[in-house]
């Protein structure tokens, strides 16, 4: 496919109608938690969005990340905007190997110096000069380094790219470190889960295909739109947590009557992630919807952070002492769950009603 | 597997229906001050309900709640869309699937017209060309 088409083009050669388009287009708003009244504004900035080439780097990892994002059946979302890019270089994808595949990530990057996205899934490892993790006889440091240089922008997908991850885990044997220890001259994107929900991973692209921008972050270089909240606040089982409803083990009432699982480990209220609201598997569920604890699998350090079914502050005699001590842990509790939650809506709203069609036209 | 939905479940002990949640009231609340905003302005809005932390038994009371009225559509544009006007008027159900009839997008619509169901711009400015491919033949018999 050509490289000078727009994303309407490519929808359009797959059949998709104008109203497909649109659906789609709806479908990005809700993903990238814009208002849906900006669906027409997202098609007007796709239909001249040009495809962007994207490099993708495996290091430290488990394919996971991979898996995520490709498994679903098609046509979904996520399938489309892959279908979207021209990803150039993707050694698990790819039809080409060896010298071939090298030589394809040498030319896109030489082509489009300067334009091209590069996503990396695993961590870096440093230890021994790089010695446990090489691809071509080129360790990951050094290619990081090398594939950066020309990068318009970084996505971190996964916790081992974003954090470190597993492979960072006590006692980090091979001297493992995140994306953002070692690129500090470009824009890197953080997208943490093990792995992460696929339509965040494609909601951070749609991002940056429709703004031509990196979406707003948060300190840990986060898109607050997906992990601006922490799972806690958006879960459907928070009336029970704010009525000191908890079950307290895997299968006494609580479990059955589907109780807070706070008691059980549930690290919700210090991970921030979307599962609560996208959650997984095509939006079927989410742990705590399945009955399990979050593992808080976002998070950096979460695999040392102690057991994943010990409670996060440990609870006493009643309610009003375990809301306390979920407020030492770093909880937003106490607030009015539906009032509170409106709020941040609004306001995120209101931040991106800041952007209009005609800053769309002027980054295309 | 293709279909989560094929999986047969049997409920062991169903949920005491319960009161709407505050988040519930909200959104009604929500939708009441759009609908005067419609009357008003005639501005439309809508609300993204996947975004939402409502709980099933909250989606349940807002679908029974707001009921089905007068006007219902279904798009065939990257798998089925289905469109409900409430037995409020003004206000839309609309639910986006994909082809696997998973759900993509659902959202509340308060609106003269949803927006998708208009014949689209773009669409229509190949409308003539369509149609002539159409009758020319039957014109050269």
């Amino acid at each position: 496919m050509s490289k000078q088409q727009t994303l309407a083009d490519i929808l359009q050669q797959q059949g998709i109608t104008r109203r497909g388009f649109l659906k789609f287009c709806t479908a990005m708003a809700s993903l990238m938690a814009l208002p849906p009244g900006m669906a027409p504004a997202i098609a007007d900035a796709l239909s001249k969005a040009m495809r962007p080439s994207v490099i993708w780097l495996s290091f430290q990892e488990c394919t996971g990340c991979t898996e995520s994002l490709t498994r679903s059946d098609k046509p979904t979302l996520e399938s489309l905007i892959l279908g979207a890019i021209s990803l150039d270089y993707h050694h698990t994808l790819q039809a080409a190997s060896g010298t071939a595949a090298e030589a394809a990530r040498e030319q896109a990057m030489e082509q489009f110096f300067g334009k091209y996205l590069l996503i990396v899934d695993g961590s870096i490892p440093l230890k021994n000069n790089g010695a446990y993790s090489t691809i071509a006889g080129v360790s990951n440091l050094q290619m990081l380094q090398d594939v950066a240089k020309g990068a318009a922008a970084i996505v971190a997908v996964g916790t081992c790219a974003a954090f470190g991850g597993l492979p960072h885990a006590n006692p980090n044997p091979t001297g493992a470190v995140p994306v953002t220890d070692i690129i500090k001259d470009k824009p890197v994107i953080n997208v943490p889960g093990c792995p992460p929900i696929p339509v965040v991973i494609t909601g951070v692209l749609a991002h940056y295909l429709t703004f031509g921008t990196i979406p707003d972050l948060d300190e840990r270089h986060r898109p607050i739109s997906f992990y601006g909240d922490n799972i806690h606040d958006r879960c459907y089982r928070r009336p029970f947590y704010d009525k000191g409803k908890f079950a307290k083990s895997f299968d006494d009432e609580g479990a059955r009557k589907g109780w807070c699982l706070y008691e059980l480990g549930c690290k919700g209220p210090t991970t921030h992630n979307a599962c609560a609201t996208v959650k997984w598997n095509g939006g079927v569920s989410f742990p705590i919807e399945s009955g399990h604890p979050c593992l808080g699998c976002s998070e950096p350090d979460f695999w040392d952070a102690g057991s994943f079914y010990k409670p996060l502050a440990e609870p006493t005699v009643d309610a009003s002492t375990i809301a306390g001590a979920a407020i030492a842990a770093g909880a937003a509790a106490g607030l009015g769950y539906g009032l509170y939650d409106h709020h941040k809506r609004k306001k995120a709203q209101q931040e991106h009603k800041k952007v209009t069609v005609e800053d769309l036209g002027d980054q295309t | 597997m293709n279909r989560l939905s094929e999986i047969a479940i049997e409920v062991v002990n169903s949920h005491d229906p319960v009161a709407p949640s505050p988040q519930a009231k909200a959104l009604l609340q929500e939708l009441q001050d759009m609908l005067y905003s419609l009357v008003e302005t005639g501005k439309s809005a809508s609300i993204d309900i996947r975004s939402l932390p409502i709980t099933p038994d909250d989606y349940d009371y807002l679908k029974s709640l707001l009921g089905e009225g007068e006007v219902t559509a279904t798009i065939n544009a990257l798998g089925p869309t289905k469109i409900i006007e409430t037995e409020i008027p003004g206000i839309w159900w609309v639910t986006h699937h994909n082809t696997d009839e998973m759900i993509l997008t659902e959202s509340l619509e308060v609106t003269t017209l949803p927006e998708i169901l208009k014949t689209q711009q773009q669409d229509l400015q190949q409308a003539v060309a369509l149609l002539k491919s159409k009758t020319d033949p039957i014109e050269d018999r």
